[in-house]
């Protein structure tokens, strides 16, 4: 039962302007700004887009501000925005092999065609506190690298130039996808569009079991510590899937839509996107094993991720768990977390289960008053039972 | 006077396109710079214009394909802001990513003067080629940049085999 509480208003008004003092910290240091988030804090501004699940970087830049950095409440605050937007329409799949790309690797072959980018990565560094970024931030110094930041521009006024607007289809050189290697010589299950309906879980609530659409949409604004930790639960044995990272690709996409009015595809802008394909575990083709009792080739199987901004870690864990939830497609029994579909949907969105967890701190005065009542009433009974059964003894014992 | 557009025009594909991809400080200059060098358009030419519909911002549901190539799935919204006006009879419209109605509106604007006959081809070259040329050149810095990261593993043989 819940019961109505009032009051509190001149405390709580008092604790928001308490929490702005505490936003703002110390008057003496200059304050942040939205613009400084959003190009310095590129990876904070990627988790709170693709988790609050709307790709916009002012406005993710905004959230972690006014959120004061509490990643969880950021994206909470966006998801929360999101509600206040009409919807127009949905854009044609974005096409990821032709992707700008800003960086590719892949982890199974050392030479591939396009080759290995690093792009800007965490990955090699030596984990060393910097404290060159501190002294030049008290001198007030520019941290940017480049010394001369003319040197690259006067180098790409060279460039030779493609003045025809037709160009712009064959703008960057296209990277060839690493799984079709492996699909083109068989050895990968292929990934096939069969026009199934697309779910999508922001209008309807995901139902059990659900189909791979409702399952990726979910793990893209899925919590991302809760992701990591399921992906390394299945490299740990629980779920094990054997996987290879076969490529994971961050760039720019292009977003094209069809507007009602004018009947035709344009792009309204780019976004950037992280994929990441997992190559797992062979797996006999059922089908083929039916036919005239033919050996069976085995294939590859494979799990996707997609995320908004460089969100690699993301990507990554959203592959293996979207892998290990595909176990029932393979016969593989699901005992383990990641492989239970209902257990890690209904539980891996942090706005959900931070809003649970929070409204344990609502008062719960009469819910808790009923506990102590039932709790003292028990305690009273089985005292007063085990007195008059010692009483009891103690008659017996007499004579 | 009411100009319908019969079939889709891969021009107006195209600088829809490379107008909502670039960003709207280099439009705006281009578009200034144009005015004033060719002479041709009204320098009030805003004036006009008449809104079709209030400019607008929503989302656009972003979709993605299983393993790159299979099945359809949302990935999430993102903003999109998208204003429609009427210029001298051709009606033009804007879409962009983000929330910048100034954006929207000023393609809505060109693309309405782009299909004018009497604009289109200073337009093409004095803003849509300097347009094209400056979104290359910013593609080719990125696409140089992240080249010198390239690399190459060597694998090293152990053992005594």
């Amino acid at each position: 039962m819940y019961v109505a509480v009032k009051g509190g208003e001149k405390a709580i008004d008092a604790a928001h302007r308490l929490l702005a003092e505490t936003r703002r910290g110390d008057l003496s240091v200059p304050s942040l700004s939205v613009s400084q988030i959003k190009e310095q804090l590129p990876f904070a501004v990627d988790r709170v887009m693709t988790e609050g699940n709307i790709y916009d970087r002012e406005l993710a830049a905004l959230a972690i501000k006014q959120s004061a950095g509490d990643m969880v409440e950021a994206i909470f605050l966006l998801r929360a925005y999101r509600t206040t937007l009409p919807r127009f329409q949905s854009s044609d799949p974005v096409n990821t092999s032709e992707m700008s790309i800003s960086r590719r690797i892949s982890a199974i072959y050392k030479d591939l065609p396009g080759g290995q980018q690093l792009g800007s990565t965490f990955d090699y560094t030596h984990r060393l506190l910097d404290f060159a970024l501190m002294a030049e931030e008290q001198s007030g110094e520019s941290d940017v690298m480049n010394s001369d930041p003319t040197a690259v521009v006067s180098h790409f006024d060279n460039v030779q130039q493609d003045t025809s607007v037709t160009s712009l289809d064959e703008e960057h050189e296209v990277c060839p996808k690493v799984m079709a290697l492996l699909e083109n010589e068989g050895l990968m299950r292929r990934e096939l569009d069969d026009n199934s309906t697309v779910t999508d879980i922001s209008r309807d609530p995901v139902s059990y079991p659900c189909d791979r659409s409702a399952r990726l949409q979910s793990l893209v604004r899925a919590d991302e510590g809760f992701l990591l930790s399921l992906g390394y639960s299945t490299q740990r044995g629980y779920g094990r899937n054997h996987p290879f990272s076969g490529e994971i690709r961050t760039g720019n996409v292009s977003v094209s839509i069809v507007p009602e009015e004018l009947g035709f595809a344009i792009d309204i802008g780019e976004i950037e996107l992280t994929e990441c394909e997992m190559v797992t575990g062979f797996d006999v083709q059922d089908d083929a094993a039916k036919d005239n009792n033919k050996p069976s080739d085995a294939q590859f199987t494979r799990g996707y991720g997609l995320v908004f901004g460089a969100a690699e870690r993301k990507a990554m864990a959203i592959a293996l768990v979207d892998r290990a939830l595909q176990c029932n497609d393979y016969g593989e029994s699901p005992d383990s977390p990641a492989q239970q579909e209902e257990f890690v949907l209904s539980h891996c969105d942090n706005v959900e289960a931070a809003g649970f967890l929070s409204h344990l701190k609502l008062p719960h005065y009469v819910d808790f008053q009923s506990e102590l009542e039932l709790l003292r009433n028990l305690r009273n009974k089985s005292r007063s039972e085990s007195q008059s059964k010692s009483r009891n003894e103690g008659t017996e014992k007499q004579p | 006077m009411n100009h319908e557009y019969t079939e889709p025009s891969q021009d107006r594909q195209q600088w829809l396109s490379l107008m909502a991809k670039t960003p709207l400080e280099d439009l705006k200059d281009q578009w200034t710079h144009c005015l004033k060098t060719t002479q041709l358009i009204p320098e009030n030419i805003e004036q006009y214009a008449q809104a079709i519909r209030p400019i607008q911002t929503g989302l656009v549901q972003v979709r993605g394909r299983m393993g790159g190539n299979g099945n359809r799935f949302n990935v999430g919204d993102m903003t999109v802001t998208r204003a429609a006006i009427n210029c001298e009879g051709f009606q033009g419209f804007g879409y962009i990513a983000g929330r910048s109605k100034t954006h929207a509106n000023l393609i809505a604007l060109l693309d309405a003067l782009l299909q004018n006959p009497q604009y289109q081809v200073v337009l093409q070259s004095s803003l849509l080629t300097p347009l094209a040329d400056l979104r290359h050149k910013v593609l080719q810095t990125n696409v140089e940049k992240t080249a010198e990261t390239r690399v190459e593993f060597f694998t090293v043989v152990r053992g005594e085999d």
